[in-house]
Formats: structure tokens, sequence, C-alpha cells
């Protein structure tokens, strides 16, 4: 932990708001990110990682610095989603459009515009996000949730169980339905070069 | 010695690059003389790349990211503000025993497991019995049911007295009494009942020390 992150957490330990705004500012991509490939909607990433930062303000007294800020607003980042989980289930099937993933029908749409311009390879990311999306969306969401802390979060099988409260093995099972269904979705079944570069090159990624 | 189900187990992970150098080098090492396997590499890769690329487009720019942090202060303000005032609305008297409460019911102690596992058993057996005591109580007086039932005592007496008589020609027997002979104890008596026109006596007549009592049960109304 560095000598600024030190100070902020003691600073914000004791109630000083700016000081955990300015700890947030250094996570709250990740977060928002995380949220938003788990429940797929702005709106609702928006709600779960604001609700993520107010339990981690309200918790951070019990923070003892035996693990890093990161590690331990991971902890509550992932409880916080399958409170949600459980609480309330998202309908992800169909609710995924092009205009959602460029923020045109978003609230603040100017904000969320997640593409730069209306090019050709703003067009192909948005066709290759929907597919993802979409194979994303036919698993259960804690699949889904052990997949996005292995891809985007890099964990381990025995991180992840420990963190989920699941098996190894059903951790190890969720990433490989991932793959599967993503597999299926890019139309990656067969694992040629040359279909690979087809498909790259008709999405336009580059190799 | 190459195993293509060994190797396959860990292609994810090498395809996310999360495997130590020198592991992946080794696999890497492999997978140049197994074709199957490195085929399923390249496809694993492919897919994982292709998923980046489009999660990493749906990244909102940097517009966004100013407002998201002012909406995500706000909150914050508004929070920290609700929980000052209501502890602020609170006496400090009032927020000290509250905290001292607090301390009280959430403080915990250090207990070694076989002493918590007595007091533990303890605590049952002491509900135990005292469950059990108090079942008794509550039962012992409600068994004992008090009733009144009457129950007739006869009491007889049987007075035997020997009875001499004169036997002369002319009277019937025990139908008149004789006159009493001087000297004589004896007393004309009849059976259940006294004789006609003849007055009973029972001069020297002793009863009997034997008392003979009779119970009868059932009501008096069953008597005969």
């Amino acid at each position: 932990m560095s000598n600024i992150e030190d100070d902020l957490i003691r600073r914000a330990q004791s109630a000083d708001t700016e000081a955990f705004c300015l700890l947030a500012k250094g996570y709250e991509r990740r977060i928002y990110l995380l949220a938003f490939h788990y429940c797929h909607n702005p709106q609702d990433a928006e709600d779960l990682s604001q609700e993520v930062w107010l339990k981690a303000y309200q918790a951070l007294g019990s923070f003892r610095g035996e693990s890093t800020f990161y590690t331990w607003l991971r902890k509550i980042t992932i409880n916080c989603f399958l409170n949600h989980q459980r609480a309330r289930h998202y309908n992800w099937r169909g609710q995924t459009t092009g205009d959602t993933l460029l923020g045109v029908d978003s609230i603040e749409g100017d904000e969320r515009l997640a593409f730069t311009s209306n090019s050709e390879t703003a067009m192909h990311n948005r066709i290759l996000a929907e597919r993802v999306m979409k194979g994303l969306s036919e698993l259960t969401p804690p699949q889904r949730l052990i997949f996005l802390l292995k891809h985007h979060e890099g964990m381990t099988y025995e991180e992840i169980a420990r963190a989920v409260g699941c098996s190894t093995g059903t951790a190890k099972k969720s990433v490989f339905r991932a793959i599967t269904k993503l597999r299926e979705h890019l139309d990656i079944d067969v694992p040629s070069t040359t279909t690979l570069r087809a498909l790259q090159s008709k999405i336009g990624i580059g190799v | 010695m190459h195993n293509c189900k060994e190797t396959r187990k860990l292609l994810i992970e090498l395809a996310l690059d999360q495997v130590p150098s020198d592991q992946s080098q080794a696999l890497l090492a492999q997978l140049e003389h197994c074709p199957g396997c490195r085929e399923e590499f390249a496809s694993l890769r492919n897919v994982l790349r292709v998923a980046e690329q489009a999660m990493q487009s749906t990244v909102p720019e940097e517009g966004f990211w100013s407002g998201y942090h002012e909406r995500l202060q706000q909150s914050l303000t508004r929070d920290s503000a609700a929980t000052t005032t209501s502890f602020a609305s609170r006496s400090p008297s009032e927020t000290g025993a509250l905290v001292r409460l607090r301390k009280l019911f959430t403080t915990s102690l250090r207990v070694p497991v076989p002493v918590a596992a007595l007091l533990i058993i303890l605590f049952g057996l002491s509900i135990g019995f005292a469950a059990r005591s108090r079942s008794q109580s509550i039962a012992g007086p409600s068994s004992v049911l008090t009733r009144t039932v009457e129950v007739p005592v006869i009491q007889e007496r049987t007075v035997t007295r020997v009875v001499y008589r004169d036997r002369k020609p002319g009277t019937s027997h025990g139908r008149t009494a004789q006159p009493e002979r001087p000297g004589s104890n004896s007393v004309a008596v009849r059976k259940n009942g006294a004789t006609e026109g003849t007055p009973i006596s029972l001069v020297g007549f002793k009863p009997a020390n034997e008392v003979k009592l009779t119970i009868i049960k059932g009501s008096y109304r069953d008597e005969k």
C-alpha cells in the first residue's frame, strides 16, 4: 500500500468524505466496469457500483490493512453483487441493444457514449460486444461473476472459490462454460488459424 | 511426457496469461509438439482476446467519469450527512450511552473451546432441569382429585337371649306371655316385635359385647 493511499484511508476512516472520494477515484472505473459487465445495464451498473462505494465507506472502520485496499474492496464488491443477485434477478435476455452499449438510450447520453465516433470500427465493436454480452447472458449470475473475476481480475480459482463461496471445481466449470458460450456466439468453434483470421478481419480486429 | 488432458486443464489460464513464466514456457514447448492442444490453445486465446476487445469497447468515454465521480461524491456526502444528523440530533450523553451499550453488546471474549463447551453443557442441563421441575410442580396438584362419596354405614346389633318357658296345655306357642316366675330372670320376649297385649320387660337383659358391623357398598337406596 502506498503512503498516499495509506494516508487517504486513515483520513477516510475519520469520516473525511473528500479523502474517501480521492481513494475511490483510483478504483471507480474498475468497479463500474465489473458491475456493468455483470448486470449489463448502465443504470443498474451505476446503482450497483455506487452501492459498493457506500458500503465500503460505511465499513471502512473495519479495514485493518491486513490485505490491500483493493482486495478488501473487491470482497465488498463480490458480496454486494451476490446479494443483489439474490434480491433481484437482472433480466439480461434481450436487454442489451447496440444503443445501450453506445449509451444512446441512457439517461445522460452524452456522458455515457461508449464510442467516440460512429466509424466502421465502432460498428464492428458494437456487433462484437453484443455477441459477447449475449453469450454471457446465457450464464447464471454466479457463473458470470466467476468468469469476470477470472477474466477481468485475474484471480486464481482458489481465490474465486473462497470469495464466492463455492468449490474450486465449480469455479473452473463456470469459466469453462462461459468460454464455451463465447465460442458459440463469436463463431469460433473451429480452432483453425484461417477461420480466426477471417473472423478478425470480419470484425475489424488486428492480429 | 505430454499429457493432453493435463495440458488442456491449464490452457485457459495460459491464454489469460495467468500461469507463472517457467510453467508457461514448459507448456508452450509442449504445445509445439501437439497439434491438437496447439489448436485448442489458439482457439481459446482468440475467444478471450475477442471478448476482451469487446468488453473494452464498452468502456464509457472520459466525459462520463467526471459525472460519475460527482454523483458518487454527492451520494457519499448525503450518506455521511444522514449519519452525522442522526448522531447530532442526540445529546452527547445519549450518544455516549449508545456507544457504551453498543460496545457492551458487540464486545467479544476469547474463551477456550473446552470451557465454552462445558459452559454450554451446564447451561443446557440447567435449562433441562428447570423445565422438568416446573412441569412436575404444575402436574403435581392437578393429579389429585377430591370427590365426596356417600358411603352408608349400617350398624347392626344382634341381640340373642335364651328364653325358657313353661309349656302348659291350652296355650299356643309364643302367642301369650307367661306370668313372671319369682326368682327367675327369664323374660317373655317375642322376637321381632312385642307379644300382643303383653308388656315386654327387658329387665336383666345384657347386650352382647360383640358388635357386628356390616358395610354395604352402594347407595342406601339399594339396601333391601
